[in-house]
């Protein structure tokens, strides 16, 4: 039955011209951050060079050189997921504009196909994403490093999973609001506010206990900021490189929890 | 011998206060066309929603085949409920693959049916640029592709012009005859009387009549009669065992004769007696009629 779905999920989106303009939109805005935070590093040491702060090292010269790579860019493209989430709300609640749940349903899916349609969706898309980091990390890894071990190429490589992971919780929370919610924009703005203040502001205020676990904070905390000079200069350089396993499995149960939302939604709501 | 496709049983659904479903029984076999009437708000969607799925009932059961419903009884049916609902972006064709893949019919039939409903030829065009008669026939495609046993069309002639009416009629009529079980709810009783068998009358949410078509059609014969004494024709009739069922409207006797009877019979009956009618006149008793009749006796 996945590939049934697959196979439904698939001609749905691949003439679906929103969904492709909204997806190279959110790929190229993810590359172009993370080329232009490079330039910005170069240019700040640059500047840096000519102040007081001459030959300290503040910023890393290059965040594209193996093995840090795959941490620095999967470090900024976790920021950047909001877009995906938008891709994700506008797949669902299509399904409620076109009323095409309803028909999917009476055509033969069951609601936890339905919804099975959705996470193939989710997990399209985080691949996808996870992909294009994966191929930009290999060419700007090489492009950049001087000199490498072959070993540092895929020496951090993890931070790729736990991105794909962070991806697919964060879609998997955005389908969820979609589901509930139904209409797009409405869904976009609870997803903002959710995200970048609400949750934001109950974990600062609450880090000493539940605040980390909160689902949004604990998938961040798959990937710390990476350890670049200056927190090291500023005494901060307290972050592990590994990922958490007790977080990791903390987003797992998240997503599935989203997913399990979603269905009992659908299962108690007419279509 | 008909097995039953569909029992229903105690079937409620209320939203809030209002009862749109009050206790619906009813049973459907195999190989009929039914008919669900009723005026709006009677219940008739509401109905069809709850046996497809869509909507749960606040009470009672309903069992497709002998089983529980799911989704497995659900690709046994052809299901279309008021508006089509589709992928706008999407072409006829593109559409009608979806419904092919979550059925498991092969594509190679997707062509065959977009022939029956007149779509050929505009079966890459997209959704949104389909006319509304086009997206009806399009639903109707989706509703009979894999050829399931049953098909439940809900208003299928909406927005239909009048040669599209009549195609979707003969539609129905050659799946009714192909031994497909049919389930139609209309609003228009000249499209029900031409192509149901079996009709369920619904007001309010309950059942009023369920039953042949041909009952609630032709089970009475109406015949207006009149003579220069009506006052003796009304002495005659009172006293007669064949045709005691009688009425007065507007100076006229209205007999009813039953099905099997003639005019001519009921002519002859006073001849016999020495009467001479000045008026006689067969009434078609119409669908609408009986129905309206059945909704009043039912207020």
């Amino acid at each position: 039955m996945i590939k049934t779905l697959f196979k439904v999920e698939w001609r749905k989106i691949s003439r679906n011209r929103v969904f492709w303009a909204m997806l190279i939109l959110s790929l190229t805005a993810l590359i172009a951050a993370l080329l232009g935070l490079q330039a910005a590093i170069v240019k700040t040491n640059s500047q840096l060079n000519d102040t007081q702060f001459a030959g300290i090292s503040l910023l890393p010269t290059n965040i594209f050189t193996f093995p840090h790579i795959w941490h620095n860019i999967t470090f900024i493209g976790k920021y950047l997921k909001l877009f995906l989430g938008v891709v994700m709300i506008i797949l669902v609640t299509n399904e409620y504009t076109y009323n095409t749940l309803r028909q999917n349903l009476i055509t033969g899916l069951s609601k936890t196909q339905l919804i099975g349609s959705k996470v193939i969706d989710a997990v399209l898309l985080a691949g996808v994403s996870t992909i294009i980091l994966f191929i930009f990390g290999l060419v700007m890894g090489f492009y950049s490093s001087e000199e490498f071990d072959f070993s540092d190429v895929f020496r951090k490589i993890n931070y790729l999973a736990a991105y794909f992971v962070v991806v697919l919780g964060f879609l998997s929370f955005a389908m969820m609001i979609a589901f509930i919610v139904k209409k797009s924009a409405f869904s976009i703005m609870i997803l903002l506010v959710y995200s970048y203040i609400l949750e934001v502001a109950v974990a600062s205020i609450y880090s000493e206990t539940f605040g980390n676990y909160l689902p949004l904070s604990n998938l961040n905390s798959l990937i710390e900021a990476p350890n670049i000079p200056i927190f090291q200069t500023f005494g901060i350089s307290t972050f592990s490189y590994g990922i958490p396993l007790s977080n990791l499995v903390i987003s797992s149960v998240y997503i599935a929890l989203f997913w399990g939302v979603s269905l009992f939604i659908i299962k108690k709501r007419d279509l | 011998m008909a097995s039953t496709v569909l029992q229903v049983s105690n079937l409620s659904k209320n939203y809030g206060r209002l009862k749109a479903l009050d206790s619906l029984s009813f049973e459907f076999k195999s190989g009929e066309v039914y008919g669900i009437l009723g005026p709006n708000g009677s219940g008739k969607t509401t109905t069809l929603a709850i046996i497809s799925d869509v909507i749960r009932s606040s009470d009672g059961d309903y069992r497709w085949f002998g089983n529980k419903a799911g989704s497995n009884q659900r690709k046994r049916l052809g299901i279309m409920l008021e508006k089509p609902n589709f992928y706008d972006y999407l072409s006829g064709l593109d559409n009608l693959k979806i419904v092919a893949d979550i059925r498991g019919v092969k594509h190679s039939e997707i062509d065959a049916v977009l022939k029956q409903i007149g779509l050929f030829e505009r079966r890459k065009s997209r959704f949104k640029t389909y006319s509304l008669g086009m997206k009806q026939r399009l639903a109707i495609g989706a509703t009979i592709l894999g050829n399931p046993e049953v098909l439940i069309l809900d208003e299928p002639t909406n927005g239909l012009d009048p040669e599209g009416i009549a195609e979707v009629r003969n539609l129905i009529i050659d799946l009714a005859n192909n031994d497909k079980t049919i389930i139609l709810a209309s609003h228009l009783l000249d499209e029900v009387q031409k192509v149901c068998t079996q009709m369920l009358v619904l007001k309010k949410g309950k059942k009023i009549f369920e039953g042949s078509a041909k009952g609630l059609n032709t089970d009475s014969k109406l015949i207006e009669i009149e003579s220069d004494n009506n006052n003796e024709l009304i002495a005659i009739l009172d006293k007669s065992e064949l045709y005691n069922d009688y009425e007065i409207k507007n100076k006229l006797i209205i007999v009813d004769i039953g099905a099997n009877n003639s005019s001519k019979d009921l002519n002859a009956y006073f001849h016999k007696l020495g009467i001479s009618l000045s008026h006689l006149n067969e009434r078609t008793e119409s669908l609408e009629e009986n129905i309206f009749e059945l909704l009043r006796a039912a207020e």
